[in-house]
């Protein structure tokens, strides 16, 4: 069986929780605040400590078949000792007897091991009053939405993230071209000046991020960005007490194709911000050469929420990090229809008596 | 004239408004770019060269007004 991780108070034994308002450990039971490196080592120290009790299992007489079982692992619970069976990927999860939060530290031990984590700093709280701001201001949102909609869930997930740097070297010709209009008694005149225009050049890029989990759509961590990786820490499992994670389950080979591909739109567009002056320009040949550097993998921080109306669930997320909150809407077709048609009446009349006025 | 001209500017300035208030409940989309994460001061430019090919000029007889009797 696969080893758990829990995290206790060492005033009351209470299970400890990365709290995004102190960045510190919490124990939700007494109050008292430990920092990390505090709790890790004394889990070291408690490590060492020779076990002086037993636990005893009782084998049950059923056993699970094997396609019950493929794809998913089996934990013991070290407060309760209840059995926690979880997909292969979860990371940090909860007990679903004691609601004790674990972490599967086999998940992140060697060579899985992330490289970095950007801990939590705003807590569910922070997330269900985004929810409510993200309704502000939408017109066509049908007001039955806002005032019966039913919250599923509210869950802080740590997404496992591959992060790529990369050197560009970039080589594109342009053909453009340069207009000029003029006027006599007699004629109208267009001059049109042809160039062939070159820029060649190089460009850096760092922590480029691309979803690593399957699970998580990576629109919606797309949508998320950016994250600040300034205030990523080196991994440590204790920060995820509290938290789900998965580990990565699409590794970085399939990933870098998606990060060199937002890369090169990148280099593209800088590459033709510097064509300037031309009334219109058009690419002729582009030549990018990308020279990557070795993956980080790191671990997000992001509250996922979901939301029942009308027999649909709308999901949405919030980074864990910076707030920044998304999610698609429903729409009130019947209000829009209705604006719509009023708006085209008013702004028909009034620019229809402006024409009428003109002359027209 | 007028009407038909008032009409067509009133549906599309009103389809505008519409549009730019229903966009506001998209919020998930694909970040295509990866500006945000380009090392502060990187890009040089090591070729810059702007080469005039040819040029042509267009010219159009402007319409004249009839002779008046």
């Amino acid at each position: 069986m696969a080893d758990l991780q829990e995290y206790k108070c060492p005033c009351c034994a209470g299970m400890l929780e990365f709290d995004p308002n102190v960045q510190q450990m919490k124990c939700p039971y007494c109050d008292s605040e430990f920092s990390v490196q505090d709790i890790m080592q004394a889990q070291q120290e408690m490590q060492n400590m020779p076990d002086s009790s037993d636990m005893e299992w009782e084998t049950s007489q059923d056993m699970w078949s094997e396609d019950e079982i493929s794809g998913m692992k089996v934990y013991k619970c070290k407060s309760c000792g209840g059995e926690i069976i979880a997909e292969e990927t979860v990371g940090a999860s909860k007990c679903p007897y004691c609601d004790n939060p674990v972490v599967m530290t086999g998940q992140f031990g060697g060579d899985l091991k992330p490289d970095l984590i950007i801990p939590f700093k705003l807590d569910k709280n922070a997330a269900k009053a985004a929810l409510l701001k993200h309704f502000e201001g939408k017109k066509f949102l049908p007001k039955v939405f806002k005032d019966q909609h039913r919250i599923d869930e509210i869950k802080g997930v740590y997404v496992p993230v591959w992060l790529f740097d990369a050197k560009a070297d970039a080589s594109i010709r342009y053909k453009a071209e340069k207009r000029k209009s003029w006027s006599d008694n007699d004629f109208d005149y267009v001059k049109h000046d042809y160039y062939s225009v070159q820029r060649s050049g190089k460009m850096e890029f760092e922590n480029v991020p691309v979803d690593g989990s399957s699970k998580m759509d990576d629109t919606f961590m797309e949508s998320l960005e950016p994250f600040n990786v300034k205030q990523a820490v080196p991994f440590q499992t204790a920060f995820m007490a509290g938290y789900l994670a998965d580990k990565y389950d699409v590794g970085a080979e399939q990933s870098i194709g998606r990060a060199n591909e937002r890369i090169r739109h990148s280099v593209e567009q800088a590459f033709r911000d510097t064509v300037r002056d031309y009334t219109v320009v058009e690419t002729e040949h582009t030549v990018i050469h990308l020279k990557n550097a070795k993956a980080k993998y790191a671990m997000y921080p992001v509250w996922l929420l979901n939301i029942s109306w009308n027999g649909k669930i709308y999901p949405f997320a919030m980074n864990g990090q910076t707030g920044k909150f998304v999610g698609n809407l429903p729409a009130d077709k019947g209000a829009a229809f209705g604006s719509f048609f009023l708006l085209a009446v008013i702004f028909s009349a009034v620019f229809a008596a402006i024409c009428y006025f003109l002359g027209f | 004239m007028y009407i038909f001209i008032g009409i067509v500017l009133g549906c599309i300035v009103a389809g505008i408004i519409v549009g730019v208030q229903w966009s506001k409940l998209i919020s998930v989309s694909a970040e295509n770019k990866a500006d945000h994460y380009v090392r502060k001061d990187s890009m040089q430019l090591l070729k810059h060269t702007d080469n005039f090919l040819y040029s042509k000029t267009e010219k159009r007889e402007r319409p004249k007004a009839p002779p008046q009797p």
